[in-house]
């Protein structure tokens, strides 16, 4: 990558670290939800789809962004310390992006999903190793957490960005073409 | 239920945005508003007077600070929990609706709304159906269309269709017509007409363009900033010189033909408005003079 | 149109506390350099003496920025039911580690260890400072200036043909649309909820649900970005806009004051690591 990245990746990745910030700061970047960690998150999702529309570099860029912005606005102490907060946000883009490219060429739609689904994981299980390697959690904590709150968290980040990304790149999935309103018999 | 007499009720209402604050603004100050079941009623005025404050109170996103919202027989302020049935009964399109799309297929978005009030499948279907259909999106064909392959006017047509899902009793229009190509703009300026005619819903439409005043409203508010100014039937308010210069509101080609002969001396009635009683008009002028 | 923040007044990044302190007016480049050294030997400083000194620099530090301490704790109050249940958690848990050290305690999975109650002490202080120095370096910094601070400290990197100029550049733009997002958030809450979505209402029990109406709100977001992203590249791009050879209108000069603050704060930072 040469020293001076396109107008194009600048603007993305401001753009969605942007709607980082955003999600970080408002309550709409957190689902409460009645498990362990309290909240399904879904700052991720802008690094993720930076990751897969301008590559690693804008999605490691809005990473930090997103480490920083935890970093700063979280009540949670285990967000308090950069090697929990900031690290291991930066290679949800990497490992997204790998991913997306990987599978891009059999199908598009699938590996859009699949980056979702595993970037996702990526932030879920590093940010737990960290605070686990940092003496925050125990193993066995951190595993709890890491399945009552990864899971949910990958699926809907397999929807929101599978949605935004095939609806900005005006792609469809091969198999469904139908609305989901008329795909089953109707009741009688 | 038979309809209230009144659909909407709007009495000395204020609204500060921020009070309290150093930020604190004044949007309405002793505002009153009435619009009856079926009628189609106006809201002009310029950018800052309030519209949009006063328009957020029609359906509850905005309770009144001081005064009274009363809608369908509800009283706002104290029927919290009727929330989101007042929402079903008084729906609101804003400005640019075509951004707030997001589902993928056309029919899923229409059905949203529905789908949310809980309604069976086989209801919602009905319904999505009439509303393509009104709006000029042919079920058949455009329920599988992908959203991001429409057009913006196509856009604006689903958003409309999926306020119509919910077959409300009132529709509220924030300048429905905006960014619209004339041709669009007509065909949802005649959609709206038969919304309020045929189907007898009550309209209420905020604009800035006295034509479609002329075209659809039975009666107009004027604001500026954040108060009442006039209000009565459209014919009366644009006979109103004074105060359409005053606030600069602008009328529609066929007054401002009518103002500028009756300045010139010729006598005509000065509450003449609509194209077609204007032609009628000047060709009786012209009968006169020639004849 | 004032009417057009009233949500958006609760968007604040770190909000800025004007003030002529001492820290107000350190020159922002030595001030991140600093804060940042001084954060990372928090960070990892383990003992019990190494902390309460740094609590006590801390503490110090907001004095000297002339920011009541009150205000600068308020952060610490929404924080207090984690860091009980964290300090619980890792009181009990936790200890397994220190095992070979001293133990008081001991049940199946829990391990009551010296090691596990140190843990729990210095984790807190930990947190404690953290805040404190966080808060004060966003308090006594715009956010301009700390964006300008960082273009300045990163630049000798651009020799490693590290991107420095378009990483600022990227924060500028991050930093400037957040309150045009908040606003724009603001409507397309307003338009779904005005067709049937409904937010805060749903159970807490009913997670699906609530999954859901996240949906609608955060996808036309996305889109709106993404489509302000095209309208402001095809206008930079239309305006020639180079990453090299590009001027400002202010710029920086650094007093002796500056530069000591700076030493001192290496020299607290060492303090902590050797502690």
């Amino acid at each position: 990558m040469s020293s001076n990245p396109g107008i194009r990746k600048i603007v993305i990745a401001g753009v969605l670290g942007s709607i980082a910030i955003l999600l970080g700061v408002t309550q709409l970047g957190f689902i409460p939800v009645p498990t362990a960690a309290g909240t399904v998150t879904i700052v991720h999702i802008p690094v993720i789809v930076g990751a897969v529309l301008e590559g690693w570099g804008v999605g490691t860029a809005i990473g930090l962004i997103f480490g920083v912005t935890s970093l700063l606005e979280s009540t949670i102490p285990l967000f308090k310390d950069p090697l929990v907060a900031i690290v291991p946000r930066l290679f949800i883009g990497l490992i997204a992006y790998l991913i997306y490219a990987a599978l891009k060429r059999k199908n598009e739609y699938i590996a859009i999903g699949a980056a979702g689904f595993i970037g996702s994981i990526t932030n879920t299980v590093l940010v737990l190793t960290a605070a686990v390697l940092r003496n925050y959690l125990s193993l066995e904590v951190a595993v709890s957490v890491g399945l009552t709150n990864g899971i949910p968290e990958a699926i809907v980040s397999v929807i929101i960005t599978t949605a935004v990304v095939a609806g900005w790149k005006k792609l469809t999935p091969s198999r469904k073409q139908k609305a989901k309103l008329l795909s089953e018999e109707v009741e009688g | 239920m038979s309809l209230p007499e009144f659909a909407v009720q709007v009495e000395q209402l204020s609204y500060t945005y921020m009070k309290g604050t150093p930020f604190q603004h004044d949007a309405l100050y002793d505002v009153y508003f009435h619009a009856r079941s079926g009628e189609c009623v106006a809201i002009i005025g310029h950018t800052g007077s309030g519209k949009s404050t006063l328009i957020q109170h029609l359906n509850g996103l905005l309770l009144p600070q001081t005064g009274q919202v009363n809608v369908l027989g509800y009283e706002l302020s104290k029927s919290k929990h009727l929330q989101s049935e007042i929402r079903r009964q008084v729906v609101v399109l804003f400005q640019q609706p075509e951004d707030q799309l997001f589902e993928k297929y056309v029919a899923d978005d229409i059905a949203y709304g529905p789908l949310q009030y809980g309604l069976s499948k086989k209801e919602v279907i009905q319904r999505v159906k009439h509303a393509m259909d009104f709006v000029g999106l042919p079920f058949e064909t455009m329920r599988n269309r992908p959203i991001y392959a429409l057009s913006g006017g196509q856009k604006r047509k689903v958003a409309l269709a999926g306020l119509l899902a919910l077959d409300p009793r009132v529709l509220v229009l924030d300048e429905p017509t905006a960014g619209l190509d004339p041709m669009s703009r007509q065909e949802l300026l005649y959609k709206i007409k038969r919304l309020s005619r045929d189907e007898g819903r009550t309209i209420i439409f905020v604009t800035h363009s006295m034509e479609e005043v002329a075209l659809l409203a039975d009666r107009v508010y004027v604001l500026a900033d954040g108060s009442n100014v006039a209000d009565g039937t459209t014919r009366e308010i644009f006979a109103k010189r004074e105060l359409i210069h005053r606030y600069r509101i602008g009328t529609p080609q066929s007054v401002e033909l009518v103002h500028t002969l009756i300045a010139n001396g010729y006598d005509m009635n000065s509450s003449t408005f609509g194209v077609e009683e204007t032609v009628a008009e000047v060709s009786k002028l012209l009968h006169q003079e020639v004849g | 149109m004032a009417e057009a923040f009233d949500s958006a007044r609760h968007i604040t990044i770190g909000q800025y506390m004007p003030g002529r302190s001492l820290i107000h007016q350190w020159d922002s480049r030595y001030k991140l350099a600093a804060f940042t050294l001084y954060i990372g030997a928090v960070a990892f400083c383990q003992s019990y003496a190494g902390n309460i000194a740094g609590l006590a620099i801390s503490l110090f530090i907001v004095f000297l920025a002339r920011i009541p301490i009150g205000y600068a704790l308020k952060g610490l109050k929404p924080a207090l039911p984690f860091l009980l249940i964290l300090a619980l958690l890792q009181l009990l848990f936790n200890g397994k580690v220190y095992a070979n050290g001293q133990v008081y305690w001991q049940y199946g999975f829990i391990w009551l260890t010296e090691g596990g109650i140190r843990l729990v002490i210095v984790s807190t202080m930990r947190f404690v400072e953290m805040m404190l120095l966080v808060s004060v370096l966003t308090l006594t910094t715009t956010t301009t200036q700390l964006a300008r601070a960082m273009h300045s400290l990163l630049r000798p990197l651009e020799k490693l043909k590290v991107p420095v100029h378009a990483f600022c550049m990227m924060i500028t733009i991050a930093l400037r649309f957040v309150p045009t997002f908040a606003l724009e958030m603001d409507k397309i809450r307003k338009a779904q909820a005005a067709r049937g979505a409904s937010f805060g209402t749903i159970p807490w029990w009913r997670i699906i649900k609530r999954t859901q109406s996240v949906f609608p709100l955060i996808i036309p977001l996305f889109q709106l970005a993404l489509q302000r992203a095209e309208q402001l590249i095809a206008a930079m791009e239309s305006r020639g806009y180079r990453s090299h050879g590009r001027t400002s209108f202010r710029s920086f000069e650094a007093r002796t004051a500056d530069v000591l603050l700076l030493f001192v704060a290496v020299g607290a930072a060492y303090l902590l690591i050797w502690l």
